[in-house]
């Protein structure tokens, strides 16, 4: 433990450039930022660019190549929170934009030797998770194998839609799993369908709402070769409408931290879409008919049944990431909102 | 919940082999070891698996304990003796994925994930009642 602490010491560069990362970095990429960002990635092993050679830890280059970009996504994965989940993404991407550089630039001025202020999840959104059901058997040789273990083999699932209610020629993403490259059918009944669907990337599916798809609430389903997520316990959730709301939106927050003395007093989400009640899903447990006005929506952090375990058992850091979720009849809001509980 | 814990305990236990014994990971390939006390647990109602919260979380290449949640999964994460998966107050041991998400809360069709750090490959427990 020692050992890894000195080498990672060595290994962390105290300063690496005046400013820090300022550009976006992509594949092509030529620089001294990219250097330094060689350096940063290869102070992980989760994110190392090479063993040997160019790019490996010692050999940094100023070229940005596949090697480069591959490791960018692992950072990007482990810290997903902040690199992906702001830009609404869940895949990395490989290319250094704003939250990434974000995310650089504040290593560059961590001491390795700091007891870590917020330990994030090392998060990765990969694409595709896996559920009950999935046939193949991830390929554990290869993390990015493993975004795609669900993909040619399972029954199609629905996680999630962008929407839940649309009109007549809107755009709707279907989020979920075992979507093929090609002939996913959604359905919205018998005689609303909208066939040849492709899917790139296994975990979504856009589709318009069809002319021919009346007004009114419908149970879509997605299918192809492998089944259909149809499931008669969902009822009718998806609906067809001239004036469709979206989804609940989460566009800013009362406060990003809250200390642990204060978990009995209120933080406000403010967006649009809240219903009159509606249910928030988190990272310390779930709690229902939470009020809203329509713009704004509060709540305590005592309220949810696992905080007080939280608190009890956290002792090694001084913060806690939690997460939360908006759902109600409107839909549920796509990305996680982050609130850091200060322990000490 | 008990019956949901007690469903994938079960689960656990018919997918465990008939000999077993924690190892530590090398961390060759994806799989990386951790170690860890269990906080609390969230079940996945959406993917039928456990997020399972540690504090203090120990991951090989860390140079010091954090705190945080891994992902246990029937039929993906192998388990072992003494099989008691996301008990509070159990210490865990084992391999796993960063990076991939196999949790999804909520109720289908309106799911979401709770990001986590990875999957759990495989993990053994202590009995509970350890302090942290």
């Amino acid at each position: 433990m020692k050992r890894a602490f000195f080498v990672l010491f060595f290994l962390i560069p105290l300063s690496t450039m005046a400013g820090g990362f300022s550009r976006t970095l992509v594949v092509g990429s030529v620089g001294d930022d990219v250097v330094a960002l060689q350096r940063i990635l290869n102070s992980d092993p989760l994110t190392k660019v090479a063993s040997t050679g160019p790019g490996s830890p010692g050999n940094e280059t100023s070229y940005f190549g596949e090697l480069t970009k591959r490791a960018v996504m692992s950072f990007q994965s482990k810290y997903a929170p902040e690199t992906l989940f702001p830009a609404g993404v869940y895949k990395p991407t490989g290319v250094v934009g704003t939250f990434t550089r974000a995310k650089l630039n504040s290593l560059e001025k961590l001491p390795a030797s700091s007891v870590p202020d917020s330990p994030l999840p090392q998060s990765v959104q990969s694409a595709v998770p896996p559920l009950v059901g999935a046939i193949a058997k991830p390929n554990t040789k290869d993390p990015l194998i493993m975004e795609n273990f669900f993909a040619t083999k399972s029954k199609p699932l629905l996680f999630n839609l962008s929407r839940y209610e649309a009109k007549q020629g809107q755009t709707v993403v279907v989020n979920g799993s075992g979507f093929l490259p090609t002939n996913n059918s959604v359905i919205l009944s018998s005689s609303v369908r909208v066939e040849n669907l492709s899917s790139i990337d296994g975990s979504t599916l856009s589709f318009t709402v069809p002319t021919t798809a009346s007004n009114g609430t419908y149970n879509l389903h997605i299918q192809n070769k492998n089944g259909s997520t149809y499931d008669s316990s969902y009822g009718d959730f998806f609906t067809v409408a001239d004036n469709p709301r979206g989804p609940p939106t989460i566009t800013s927050v009362s406060t990003q931290t809250i200390d642990v003395a204060d978990i009995g007093k209120p933080i406000v989400f403010y967006g649009d879409n809240f219903d009159s009640t509606n249910q928030i899903l988190s990272s310390v447990g779930n709690i229902s008919g939470v009020r809203s006005d329509g713009k704004k929506i509060e709540f305590s952090l005592s309220s949810f049944p696992e905080i007080k375990k939280l608190i009890d058992a956290v002792k090694y850091v001084n913060s806690a990431d939690l997460y939360f979720f908006v759902v109600n009849k409107y839909g549920v809001t796509s990305t996680p909102q982050k609130v850091i509980l200060k322990i000490k | 919940m008990k019956h949901f814990f007690i469903f994938l305990l079960c689960m656990g236990f018919a997918l465990t082999p008939l000999t077993a014994y924690a190892q530590l990971g090398t961390g060759v390939g994806t799989s990386i070891s951790f170690g860890g006390w269990v906080a609390y647990t969230i079940p996945c109602t959406c993917s039928f698996s456990l997020w399972v919260f540690f504090t203090p979380l120990y991951l090989r290449g860390l140079p010091a304990p954090i705190v945080g949640p891994l992902v246990y999964t029937p039929g993906i994460s192998t388990l072992y003796p003494y099989y008691l998966i996301g008990v509070p107050t159990t210490w865990e041991l084992g391999d796993y994925v960063p990076g991939v998400q196999a949790c999804l809360i909520g109720v289908p069709p309106a799911c979401v994930i709770l990001p986590s750090i990875g999957l759990m490959s495989r993990v053994g427990t202590s009995a509970p009642g350890f302090p942290p």
